[in-house]
């Protein structure tokens, strides 16, 4: 099943309870869409082209900034000013050459992100505000798709995995205030809390993918960097969420027609 | 009746409402999330939450960055 190479780079894998060459071929079959590249998004893909994803689409239009270096370790000095995607693609390459990476660098080429959404078995959301959250995440309810998502300002990291082919809540349901969200410009971020952050849905991911087991669908973790304290808290479906309650109630229609 | 928000122990009316224990303790700017025993409750579901003896509400501001 895997080849001597295969087999020698994830033997590791292999040592793990539950973990077999089924799990380690289902990892190289996948095919993930990551929107951002950012904090979360440089932590997320090199775990998941470490791990060996087989496929993942890198979908993100900003640049490289000084600004940037302390967190976002896929990136170099000598990149600032490069696009993200592009550089990324270029690292993860050297590091996994047998994953096939794609770059959007273009957010409005919905044509090219869409195709990649159809075909890809997870959406992982890496992007910095609420209003790109929210369109993410509309986005894997009406492609049906599960999302993981997560955040990090100031010593707070979260991470929630949802599940759109299941009844349970999406990122809309709790009908956050987001015209005050929080974000790195405003509170600053400490490194280790959005490495913290983007490990953790590594962490759902891989273990998703290769079929190990489930994440806790809808669970919101919430880490606490000043003391170090995981907390878990579990999201209620909300039955008039502005999102999956009209899809949800559209494909009923459909069903009862 | 007793209930705690945020690790400290309130007394509170019988017909307290999460409302105005949001109201309480909503100090800090940004986006709240707001958990009674651990289910975030919706924000359009806040004004009718009511609590009973016991219960654990938290109150987080959500962050948005990455």
């Amino acid at each position: 099943m895997l080849n001597a190479s295969e087999y020698s780079r994830y033997s590791r894998h292999l040592l793990l309870d539950d973990f077999d060459e089924h799990a380690q071929r289902r990892l190289s079959n996948a095919k993930v869409t990551l929107f951002g590249v950012g904090g979360l998004g440089c932590q997320v893909a090199s775990a998941l082209a470490a791990a060996g994803v087989g496929e993942m689409v890198l979908i993100e239009d900003d640049v490289i900034e000084i600004s940037n270096l302390p967190r976002q370790w896929l990136f170099t000095e000598k990149d600032i000013g490069q696009k993200k995607a592009e550089v990324a693609r270029t690292r993860l390459l050297a590091m996994q050459s047998a994953c096939t990476l794609h770059c959007i660098t273009n957010f409005n080429d919905i044509a090219a992100r869409d195709a990649h959404l159809t075909t890809s078995q997870l959406i992982i959301d890496c992007t910095d505000s609420f209003t790109s959250r929210l369109a993410i995440n509309a986005l894997a309810v009406t492609h049906s798709v599960p999302l993981i998502s997560a955040a990090a300002s100031g010593f707070i990291a979260t991470a929630t995995a949802f599940n759109p082919e299941i009844s349970g809540p999406c990122y809309a349901c709790p009908e956050y205030n987001s015209e005050q969200s929080l974000t790195c410009f405003e509170q600053g971020i400490f490194s280790p809390v959005v490495a913290i952050a983007g490990q953790l849905q590594a962490m759902m991911a891989l273990s998703y993918l290769s079929g190990i087991h489930n994440p806790e669908w809808g669970s919101l973790h919430h880490f606490n960097g000043q003391n170090l304290l995981m907390r878990q808290f579990n999201i209620q479906k909300n039955p008039d969420c502005p999102t999956c309650s009209k899809i949800h109630r559209s494909e009923d229609h459909a069903h009862s027609l | 009746m007793r209930i705690h928000c945020n690790d400290e122990q309130l007394e509170v009316p019988e017909d307290c409402s999460l409302v105005s224990i949001i109201q309480r303790f909503n100090e800090q700017e940004g986006a709240l999330a707001v958990a009674v025993n651990l289910t975030i409750i919706p924000t359009s579901r806040w004004q009718l939450q009511t609590l009973e003896e016991g219960d654990v509400v938290d109150i987080f501001t959500l962050v948005a960055g990455g």
